[in-house]
Protein backbone atom coordinates (compact mmCIF):
# COMPACT_ATOMS: atom_id res chain seq x y z
CA UNK A 1 0.00 0.00 0.00
CA UNK A 2 1.24 3.56 -0.49
CA UNK A 3 -0.06 6.56 1.09
CA UNK A 4 0.20 10.13 -0.26
CA UNK A 5 -0.94 12.32 2.76
CA UNK A 6 -1.79 15.90 2.07
CA UNK A 7 0.61 15.61 -0.57
CA UNK A 8 1.20 19.18 -2.95
CA UNK A 9 3.65 19.84 -5.26
CA UNK A 10 4.68 22.91 -7.81
CA UNK A 11 7.28 24.01 -9.86
CA UNK A 12 8.73 27.60 -10.48
CA UNK A 13 8.39 28.13 -14.21
CA UNK A 14 9.09 31.55 -15.84
CA UNK A 15 4.88 32.06 -15.80
CA UNK A 16 4.49 31.64 -11.86
CA UNK A 17 4.00 28.74 -9.84
CA UNK A 18 2.89 25.43 -12.11
CA UNK A 19 0.75 23.21 -9.72
CA UNK A 20 1.36 19.15 -10.26
CA UNK A 21 -0.63 18.22 -6.93
CA UNK A 22 -2.37 20.44 -4.58
CA UNK A 23 -3.41 18.85 -1.04
CA UNK A 24 -3.68 15.18 -2.96
CA UNK A 25 -4.58 12.36 -0.13
CA UNK A 26 -5.23 9.05 -1.69
CA UNK A 27 -4.42 5.61 -1.11
CA UNK A 28 -3.00 3.64 -4.07
CA UNK A 29 -3.35 -0.64 -3.60
CA UNK A 30 0.41 -1.85 -4.58
CA UNK A 31 -1.53 -5.50 -5.67
CA UNK A 32 -3.52 -3.70 -8.84
CA UNK A 33 -2.67 -2.58 -11.77
CA UNK A 34 -3.06 1.22 -12.17
CA UNK A 35 -2.80 3.58 -15.31
CA UNK A 36 -2.71 7.07 -14.78
CA UNK A 37 -4.13 9.29 -17.30
CA UNK A 38 -3.19 12.58 -17.88
CA UNK A 39 -1.96 15.68 -20.91
CA UNK A 40 1.33 16.37 -21.37
CA UNK A 41 2.52 18.28 -18.56
CA UNK A 42 0.34 17.72 -16.49
CA UNK A 43 3.12 16.36 -14.31
CA UNK A 44 2.63 12.52 -14.41
CA UNK A 45 6.43 11.79 -15.09
CA UNK A 46 6.79 14.46 -11.53
CA UNK A 47 4.14 12.01 -9.87
CA UNK A 48 6.05 8.76 -10.39
CA UNK A 49 9.15 9.89 -9.53
CA UNK A 50 7.63 11.09 -6.52
CA UNK A 51 6.17 7.80 -5.62
CA UNK A 52 9.68 6.14 -6.13
CA UNK A 53 10.98 8.75 -3.85
CA UNK A 54 13.05 10.08 -6.23
CA UNK A 55 11.62 13.08 -5.22
CA UNK A 56 10.03 14.82 -2.65
CA UNK A 57 6.70 16.63 -2.14
CA UNK A 58 6.79 20.19 -1.12
CA UNK A 59 4.40 19.51 2.14
CA UNK A 60 2.49 16.14 3.11
CA UNK A 61 4.34 12.80 3.35
CA UNK A 62 4.34 9.87 0.66
CA UNK A 63 4.43 6.17 2.81
CA UNK A 64 5.85 3.18 1.19
CA UNK A 65 4.71 -0.03 2.53
CA UNK A 66 5.82 -2.36 -0.69
CA UNK A 67 9.14 -2.56 -2.85
CA UNK A 68 8.94 -0.31 -5.41
CA UNK A 69 11.12 0.29 -8.17
CA UNK A 70 12.53 3.01 -9.86
CA UNK A 71 10.70 4.20 -12.77
CA UNK A 72 11.13 1.85 -15.25
CA UNK A 73 12.97 2.89 -18.36
CA UNK A 74 15.21 5.05 -16.13
CA UNK A 75 18.93 3.87 -17.35
CA UNK A 76 20.68 6.58 -15.41
CA UNK A 77 20.96 5.09 -12.23
CA UNK A 78 24.85 3.50 -12.91
CA UNK A 79 27.90 4.91 -12.07
CA UNK A 80 29.20 5.36 -15.50
CA UNK A 81 33.14 3.90 -14.70
CA UNK A 82 32.11 0.73 -12.85
CA UNK A 83 31.20 -2.25 -14.51
CA UNK A 84 27.65 -3.79 -15.61
CA UNK A 85 28.48 -6.47 -13.31
CA UNK A 86 30.14 -4.26 -10.33
CA UNK A 87 26.93 -1.57 -10.86
CA UNK A 88 24.56 -4.87 -10.18
CA UNK A 89 26.59 -5.86 -7.21
CA UNK A 90 26.01 -2.37 -5.43
CA UNK A 91 22.34 -2.05 -6.48
CA UNK A 92 21.73 -5.58 -5.19
CA UNK A 93 23.00 -4.77 -2.21
CA UNK A 94 21.21 -1.73 -1.32
CA UNK A 95 18.40 -3.63 -2.38
CA UNK A 96 19.20 -6.75 0.04
CA UNK A 97 18.78 -9.04 -3.11
CA UNK A 98 21.70 -11.77 -3.79
CA UNK A 99 23.73 -11.02 -5.81
CA UNK A 100 24.75 -14.10 -7.52
CA UNK A 101 21.17 -14.58 -8.64
CA UNK A 102 20.55 -11.37 -9.80
CA UNK A 103 23.78 -10.96 -11.51
CA UNK A 104 23.04 -14.38 -13.25
CA UNK A 105 19.53 -13.22 -14.26
CA UNK A 106 20.40 -9.92 -15.61
CA UNK A 107 23.79 -11.38 -17.05
CA UNK A 108 21.72 -13.89 -19.26
CA UNK A 109 18.38 -11.76 -19.90
CA UNK A 110 20.39 -8.27 -20.99
CA UNK A 111 22.85 -10.55 -23.77
CA UNK A 112 25.83 -7.76 -23.14
CA UNK A 113 28.76 -10.17 -23.89
CA UNK A 114 31.31 -8.72 -23.25
CA UNK A 115 30.41 -5.67 -22.26
CA UNK A 116 29.08 -6.80 -18.76
CA UNK A 117 32.50 -6.33 -17.69
CA UNK A 118 32.98 -2.99 -19.47
CA UNK A 119 32.39 0.57 -17.66
CA UNK A 120 28.85 1.26 -18.70
CA UNK A 121 29.98 4.73 -20.49
CA UNK A 122 31.31 2.29 -22.93
CA UNK A 123 27.88 0.63 -23.52
CA UNK A 124 25.24 1.29 -26.28
CA UNK A 125 21.45 3.15 -25.36
CA UNK A 126 20.50 -0.01 -25.95
CA UNK A 127 22.74 -2.07 -24.22
CA UNK A 128 22.05 0.46 -21.36
CA UNK A 129 18.28 -0.35 -21.76
CA UNK A 130 18.15 -3.50 -21.57
CA UNK A 131 20.69 -3.77 -18.44
CA UNK A 132 18.25 -1.62 -16.60
CA UNK A 133 15.43 -3.42 -18.32
CA UNK A 134 16.74 -6.71 -16.73
CA UNK A 135 17.89 -5.67 -13.41
CA UNK A 136 14.28 -4.10 -12.58
CA UNK A 137 13.05 -7.29 -13.24
CA UNK A 138 15.64 -9.36 -11.11
CA UNK A 139 14.96 -7.66 -8.46
CA UNK A 140 11.12 -8.54 -8.12
CA UNK A 141 9.64 -5.30 -6.86
CA UNK A 142 5.84 -6.02 -5.39
CA UNK A 143 5.20 -2.78 -7.35
CA UNK A 144 6.68 -1.27 -10.56
CA UNK A 145 6.56 2.33 -11.62
CA UNK A 146 6.26 2.77 -15.84
CA UNK A 147 6.59 5.89 -17.68
CA UNK A 148 5.13 4.77 -20.78
CA UNK A 149 5.69 1.68 -22.30
CA UNK A 150 9.19 1.82 -24.60
CA UNK A 151 10.23 -1.16 -26.59
CA UNK A 152 14.04 -1.87 -26.04
CA UNK A 153 16.28 -3.51 -28.40
CA UNK A 154 15.99 -5.64 -31.55
CA UNK A 155 13.01 -7.75 -32.63
CA UNK A 156 14.24 -10.82 -30.44
CA UNK A 157 14.76 -9.04 -26.91
CA UNK A 158 11.46 -7.34 -27.33
CA UNK A 159 9.64 -11.03 -27.97
CA UNK A 160 11.96 -12.22 -24.62
CA UNK A 161 11.43 -8.87 -22.98
CA UNK A 162 7.31 -9.49 -23.62
CA UNK A 163 7.31 -12.97 -21.59
CA UNK A 164 8.98 -11.58 -18.92
CA UNK A 165 7.12 -8.37 -18.60
CA UNK A 166 4.06 -10.90 -19.07
CA UNK A 167 5.76 -12.75 -16.19
CA UNK A 168 5.94 -9.98 -13.74
CA UNK A 169 2.59 -8.26 -14.10
CA UNK A 170 1.33 -11.48 -13.02
CA UNK A 171 2.99 -11.69 -9.88
CA UNK A 172 3.60 -7.86 -8.83
CA UNK A 173 1.15 -4.66 -9.14
CA UNK A 174 1.99 -1.50 -11.41
CA UNK A 175 1.66 1.76 -12.07
CA UNK A 176 1.78 2.98 -15.62
CA UNK A 177 1.58 6.34 -16.91
CA UNK A 178 0.63 7.01 -20.64
CA UNK A 179 -1.28 9.83 -22.24
CA UNK A 180 -2.93 7.06 -24.44
CA UNK A 181 -6.01 5.25 -23.04
CA UNK A 182 -5.17 2.34 -25.95
CA UNK A 183 -2.21 1.65 -23.45
CA UNK A 184 -4.14 2.04 -20.21
CA UNK A 185 -6.61 -0.30 -21.28
CA UNK A 186 -4.61 -2.93 -22.43
CA UNK A 187 -2.26 -3.26 -19.50
CA UNK A 188 -4.50 -1.57 -16.46
CA UNK A 189 -7.77 -2.44 -14.61
CA UNK A 190 -8.19 0.57 -12.27
CA UNK A 191 -7.70 4.48 -13.58
CA UNK A 192 -6.35 7.59 -12.29
CA UNK A 193 -6.61 10.85 -13.68
CA UNK A 194 -4.10 13.06 -13.12
CA UNK A 195 -5.30 16.80 -13.71
CA UNK A 196 -4.99 20.64 -12.35
CA UNK A 197 -3.37 19.18 -9.55
CA UNK A 198 -6.18 16.96 -8.83
CA UNK A 199 -5.68 13.11 -8.44
CA UNK A 200 -8.77 11.43 -8.96
CA UNK A 201 -9.22 7.56 -8.99
CA UNK A 202 -12.02 4.87 -10.84
CA UNK A 203 -12.42 1.30 -9.73
CA UNK A 204 -13.98 0.74 -13.35
CA UNK A 205 -11.07 1.83 -16.00
CA UNK A 206 -13.76 2.85 -18.88
CA UNK A 207 -14.80 5.84 -16.09
CA UNK A 208 -11.83 7.06 -16.06
CA UNK A 209 -10.85 7.26 -19.41
CA UNK A 210 -14.07 8.92 -19.88
CA UNK A 211 -13.45 11.08 -17.17
CA UNK A 212 -10.02 12.07 -19.26
CA UNK A 213 -11.48 12.52 -22.32
CA UNK A 214 -13.56 14.48 -21.14
CA UNK A 215 -11.59 17.31 -20.23
CA UNK A 216 -12.43 20.34 -22.82
CA UNK B 1 16.41 -18.10 -16.71
CA UNK B 2 15.39 -18.24 -13.38
CA UNK B 3 14.46 -14.94 -11.47
CA UNK B 4 15.80 -14.47 -8.13
CA UNK B 5 14.56 -14.57 -4.59
CA UNK B 6 12.56 -11.94 -3.30
CA UNK B 7 14.64 -10.85 -0.69
CA UNK B 8 13.00 -11.31 3.20
CA UNK B 9 13.35 -7.66 4.26
CA UNK B 10 11.05 -4.75 3.36
CA UNK B 11 13.11 -1.77 2.23
CA UNK B 12 12.41 0.88 5.35
CA UNK B 13 9.19 3.35 4.91
CA UNK B 14 10.94 6.61 3.72
CA UNK B 15 7.87 8.11 6.49
CA UNK B 16 5.88 6.85 9.35
CA UNK B 17 3.36 8.40 10.91
CA UNK B 18 0.24 7.46 13.09
CA UNK B 19 2.12 4.46 14.66
CA UNK B 20 2.41 3.17 17.96
CA UNK B 21 5.42 3.03 20.08
CA UNK B 22 6.73 -0.14 19.85
CA UNK B 23 6.43 0.08 16.04
CA UNK B 24 8.21 3.08 15.81
CA UNK B 25 11.23 1.24 17.57
CA UNK B 26 11.18 -1.68 15.31
CA UNK B 27 10.73 0.98 12.56
CA UNK B 28 13.59 2.82 13.43
CA UNK B 29 16.12 -0.32 14.32
CA UNK B 30 15.14 -1.08 10.83
CA UNK B 31 15.83 2.37 8.96
CA UNK B 32 19.16 1.73 10.79
CA UNK B 33 20.06 -1.69 9.56
CA UNK B 34 19.23 -0.58 6.42
CA UNK B 35 21.76 2.47 6.30
CA UNK B 36 24.20 0.20 7.23
CA UNK B 37 23.77 -1.84 4.67
CA UNK B 38 23.53 0.97 2.13
CA UNK B 39 26.94 2.82 3.47
CA UNK B 40 28.71 -0.71 3.06
CA UNK B 41 27.69 -0.99 -0.41
CA UNK B 42 28.95 2.70 -1.29
CA UNK B 43 32.35 2.27 0.68
CA UNK B 44 32.59 -1.00 -1.46
CA UNK B 45 31.56 0.90 -4.47
CA UNK B 46 33.99 3.60 -3.57
CA UNK B 47 37.08 1.70 -3.41
CA UNK B 48 36.79 1.12 -6.75
CA UNK B 49 36.01 4.44 -7.58
CA UNK B 50 38.74 6.13 -5.48
CA UNK B 51 41.83 5.13 -6.32
CA UNK B 52 41.17 1.41 -7.89
CA UNK B 53 40.31 3.18 -11.45
CA UNK B 54 44.19 4.39 -11.62
CA UNK B 55 47.25 2.76 -12.42
CA UNK B 56 49.19 1.71 -8.92
CA UNK B 57 45.91 2.39 -7.26
CA UNK B 58 45.95 2.60 -3.50
CA UNK B 59 49.67 3.53 -3.74
CA UNK B 60 49.07 6.98 -4.15
CA UNK B 61 47.43 7.12 -1.05
CA UNK B 62 51.02 6.68 0.24
CA UNK B 63 53.10 8.08 -2.68
CA UNK B 64 51.04 11.66 -2.65
CA UNK B 65 51.94 12.53 0.77
CA UNK B 66 55.63 10.78 0.43
CA UNK B 67 56.35 13.52 -2.41
CA UNK B 68 54.76 16.63 -0.43
CA UNK B 69 56.76 15.28 2.67
CA UNK B 70 60.37 14.69 1.04
CA UNK B 71 60.12 18.19 -0.96
CA UNK B 72 59.61 20.26 2.25
CA UNK B 73 62.35 18.18 4.06
CA UNK B 74 64.48 18.74 1.26
CA UNK B 75 63.60 22.88 1.42
CA UNK B 76 63.91 22.60 5.16
CA UNK B 77 67.66 20.47 5.08
CA UNK B 78 68.65 23.65 2.34
CA UNK B 79 67.40 26.62 4.72
CA UNK B 80 69.11 24.60 7.93
CA UNK B 81 66.07 24.50 9.72
CA UNK B 82 65.47 22.35 12.50
CA UNK B 83 62.81 21.23 14.78
CA UNK B 84 62.41 21.69 18.20
CA UNK B 85 61.91 18.98 20.86
CA UNK B 86 63.82 16.46 20.18
CA UNK B 87 61.28 15.98 16.75
CA UNK B 88 62.98 15.85 13.79
CA UNK B 89 61.36 17.81 10.70
CA UNK B 90 60.30 14.60 8.87
CA UNK B 91 58.18 13.67 12.02
CA UNK B 92 57.01 17.18 11.91
CA UNK B 93 56.22 17.16 8.32
CA UNK B 94 54.62 13.43 8.16
CA UNK B 95 52.42 14.26 11.43
CA UNK B 96 50.97 17.67 10.07
CA UNK B 97 50.83 17.00 6.46
CA UNK B 98 48.73 13.62 7.50
CA UNK B 99 46.50 15.72 9.60
CA UNK B 100 46.15 18.05 6.50
CA UNK B 101 45.55 16.00 3.88
CA UNK B 102 43.18 14.22 5.98
CA UNK B 103 41.45 16.95 6.28
CA UNK B 104 41.29 18.18 3.14
CA UNK B 105 40.88 15.53 1.38
CA UNK B 106 37.86 14.18 3.45
CA UNK B 107 36.29 17.76 3.12
CA UNK B 108 36.55 17.76 -0.91
CA UNK B 109 35.10 14.03 -0.82
CA UNK B 110 32.38 15.33 1.40
CA UNK B 111 31.40 18.78 -0.54
CA UNK B 112 31.00 16.36 -4.05
CA UNK B 113 29.43 13.67 -2.35
CA UNK B 114 26.19 14.61 -4.09
CA UNK B 115 27.79 16.07 -7.35
CA UNK B 116 29.75 12.41 -7.96
CA UNK B 117 26.67 10.30 -7.29
CA UNK B 118 23.89 12.03 -9.06
CA UNK B 119 22.50 8.91 -10.02
CA UNK B 120 22.00 7.10 -6.67
CA UNK B 121 19.14 10.26 -6.27
CA UNK B 122 16.83 7.08 -8.01
CA UNK B 123 17.29 4.93 -4.93
CA UNK B 124 14.99 5.70 -1.95
CA UNK B 125 17.18 3.97 0.64
CA UNK B 126 20.54 6.29 -0.29
CA UNK B 127 20.96 9.56 0.89
CA UNK B 128 23.48 12.32 1.14
CA UNK B 129 24.07 11.86 4.24
CA UNK B 130 25.38 8.15 3.47
CA UNK B 131 28.03 8.87 1.04
CA UNK B 132 29.22 11.58 2.94
CA UNK B 133 29.49 8.79 6.31
CA UNK B 134 30.92 6.28 3.65
CA UNK B 135 33.59 8.29 2.15
CA UNK B 136 34.40 9.90 5.63
CA UNK B 137 34.62 6.29 7.18
CA UNK B 138 36.82 5.42 3.84
CA UNK B 139 39.20 7.92 4.13
CA UNK B 140 39.89 7.35 7.83
CA UNK B 141 40.78 4.30 7.15
CA UNK B 142 42.77 5.09 3.48
CA UNK B 143 44.62 7.57 5.87
CA UNK B 144 45.49 6.00 8.99
CA UNK B 145 46.88 2.89 6.60
CA UNK B 146 48.76 5.24 5.23
CA UNK B 147 49.85 6.92 7.84
CA UNK B 148 51.46 3.60 9.04
CA UNK B 149 53.36 2.32 5.58
CA UNK B 150 54.76 6.11 5.55
CA UNK B 151 56.12 5.72 9.71
CA UNK B 152 57.54 2.24 9.25
CA UNK B 153 59.37 3.52 5.72
CA UNK B 154 60.72 6.07 7.77
CA UNK B 155 61.28 4.28 10.72
CA UNK B 156 63.05 1.64 7.92
CA UNK B 157 65.33 4.67 6.75
CA UNK B 158 66.50 5.42 10.34
CA UNK B 159 64.57 8.43 11.23
CA UNK B 160 63.22 8.78 14.59
CA UNK B 161 58.98 8.53 14.23
CA UNK B 162 58.13 6.09 16.72
CA UNK B 163 54.31 6.66 17.71
CA UNK B 164 53.95 7.46 21.66
CA UNK B 165 50.45 6.96 22.28
CA UNK B 166 49.07 5.65 18.75
CA UNK B 167 45.19 5.29 20.19
CA UNK B 168 45.78 9.08 20.82
CA UNK B 169 47.01 10.05 17.28
CA UNK B 170 43.78 7.81 15.87
CA UNK B 171 41.63 9.90 18.00
CA UNK B 172 43.02 12.99 16.94
CA UNK B 173 42.56 11.91 13.44
CA UNK B 174 38.71 10.41 13.71
CA UNK B 175 38.43 14.23 15.03
CA UNK B 176 40.07 15.75 11.57
CA UNK B 177 37.95 13.32 9.55
CA UNK B 178 34.76 14.32 11.43
CA UNK B 179 35.55 18.51 10.77
CA UNK B 180 36.14 17.51 7.40
CA UNK B 181 33.17 15.59 7.11
CA UNK B 182 31.15 18.67 8.27
CA UNK B 183 33.04 21.21 6.68
CA UNK B 184 32.77 19.64 3.31
CA UNK B 185 29.13 18.30 3.51
CA UNK B 186 27.94 22.23 4.62
CA UNK B 187 30.08 23.87 2.00
CA UNK B 188 28.69 20.90 -0.72
CA UNK B 189 25.21 22.08 0.56
CA UNK B 190 25.85 25.72 0.18
CA UNK B 191 27.22 25.23 -3.36
CA UNK B 192 24.02 23.20 -4.36
CA UNK B 193 22.47 26.92 -3.51
CA UNK B 194 25.45 29.24 -4.28
CA UNK B 195 27.70 27.49 -7.21
CA UNK B 196 30.03 30.84 -6.88
CA UNK B 197 30.71 29.97 -3.46
CA UNK B 198 33.60 27.71 -4.61
CA UNK B 199 35.91 30.59 -4.75
CA UNK B 200 35.66 31.35 -1.20
CA UNK B 201 35.93 27.64 -0.06
CA UNK B 202 39.70 27.97 -2.71
CA UNK B 203 40.58 30.92 -0.42
CA UNK B 204 39.76 29.81 2.47
CA UNK B 205 41.79 25.85 2.16
CA UNK B 206 44.56 28.22 1.48
CA UNK B 207 44.42 30.52 4.56
CA UNK B 208 43.84 27.01 6.42
CA UNK B 209 46.44 25.53 5.60
CA UNK B 210 49.07 28.24 5.97
CA UNK B 211 47.94 29.06 9.55
CA UNK B 212 47.16 25.17 10.23
CA UNK B 213 50.73 24.80 11.79
CA UNK B 214 51.89 22.15 9.15
CA UNK B 215 54.90 23.84 8.46
CA UNK B 216 55.81 24.83 11.85
CA UNK B 217 55.60 24.35 15.43
CA UNK B 218 53.27 26.45 17.37
CA UNK B 219 55.97 26.83 20.33
CA UNK B 220 58.35 28.49 17.77
CA UNK B 221 55.09 31.07 16.54
CA UNK B 222 56.06 34.74 18.34
CA UNK B 223 53.22 34.85 21.20
CA UNK B 224 51.21 38.31 19.54
CA UNK B 225 50.67 35.68 16.30
CA UNK B 226 49.72 33.29 18.05
CA UNK B 227 46.82 34.38 19.01
CA UNK B 228 45.55 34.52 15.81
CA UNK B 229 47.13 31.38 14.08
CA UNK B 230 44.97 29.85 17.03
CA UNK B 231 41.66 30.81 15.37
CA UNK B 232 41.95 27.87 13.50
CA UNK B 233 40.66 24.84 14.59
CA UNK B 234 43.19 22.44 12.53
CA UNK B 235 45.77 24.25 14.39
CA UNK B 236 44.95 22.52 17.70
CA UNK B 237 44.28 19.50 16.12
CA UNK B 238 47.86 19.27 14.74
CA UNK B 239 49.00 20.07 18.02
CA UNK B 240 47.28 17.46 19.48
CA UNK B 241 48.47 14.93 17.15
CA UNK B 242 52.27 16.37 17.81
CA UNK B 243 51.69 15.83 21.82
CA UNK B 244 50.18 12.14 21.04
CA UNK B 245 53.20 11.15 18.47
CA UNK B 246 55.77 12.77 20.23
CA UNK B 247 56.85 11.71 24.11
CA UNK B 248 58.77 14.84 24.67
CA UNK B 249 56.14 17.04 23.49
CA UNK B 250 52.98 18.11 25.47
CA UNK B 251 50.79 19.95 23.06
CA UNK B 252 50.06 23.06 25.09
CA UNK B 253 48.23 24.90 22.55
CA UNK B 254 45.58 22.04 21.97
CA UNK B 255 42.43 23.30 23.40
CA UNK B 256 39.88 20.22 23.51
CA UNK B 257 36.83 22.40 24.05
CA UNK B 258 37.74 24.94 21.38
CA UNK B 259 37.65 21.89 18.51
CA UNK B 260 34.71 20.44 19.87
CA UNK B 261 32.89 24.22 19.63
CA UNK B 262 34.56 23.81 15.75
CA UNK B 263 32.60 20.61 15.73
CA UNK B 264 29.36 20.91 16.91
CA UNK B 265 29.13 24.26 15.33
CA UNK B 266 29.85 22.97 11.82
CA UNK B 267 27.64 19.68 12.70
CA UNK B 268 24.72 22.44 13.32
CA UNK B 269 25.43 24.07 9.81
CA UNK B 270 25.60 21.00 7.95
CA UNK B 271 22.74 20.08 9.24
CA UNK B 272 20.41 23.06 8.07
CA UNK B 273 22.58 23.31 5.19
CA UNK B 274 20.91 19.45 4.46
CA UNK B 275 17.40 20.46 4.94
CA UNK B 276 17.62 23.58 3.24
CA UNK B 277 20.13 21.33 -0.03
CA UNK B 278 18.06 18.33 0.09
CA UNK B 279 14.48 20.22 -2.03
CA UNK B 280 16.98 21.62 -4.46
CA UNK B 281 18.98 18.82 -4.91
CA UNK B 282 15.35 16.72 -5.70
CA UNK B 283 14.26 19.87 -7.67
CA UNK B 284 16.96 20.26 -9.74
CA UNK B 285 16.95 16.64 -11.22
CA UNK B 286 13.52 17.13 -12.91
Amino acid sequence: MITLDGVSKSYRTANGYRVILDDVSILLPTDRHIGVLGRNGAGKSTLLRMISGEEEPDTGKITRRARVSWPLGFTGGFHPALTARENLRFISRIYNSDIEEVTAFVDDFAELGDYFDMPISTLSSGMRARLAFGLSLAMRFDFYLIDEIVSVGDYWFRAKAQAEFDRIRNESGMLLVSHSPATIRKFCDTGLVLRNGRLVMFDALEDAIDFYLDDD
Amino acid sequence: MRLPMRPDHQPRPLVSRGVSAPSLLSELLQGLAVQRRVIVAIILREVRTRFGQYHLGYLWAVLVPLLLIMTLAFVYAALGRRAAHGASVELLLLSGMMAWLTFIDTQNQASRAYQTNRQLVVYPMVSVVDIVIARALLEFGTKLAAMSVLTALFWAAGYDVGIADPLGVAAAMLTVIYLGAMFGHTIGCVLVIVPSFLFIVATSRRILFYTSGVLFLLSDVPTEWRTYVLYNPLAHVIDMIRGAWIDSYSAPYGDVVYVAGWAVGLTATAAVGELVARRRRLGANQ
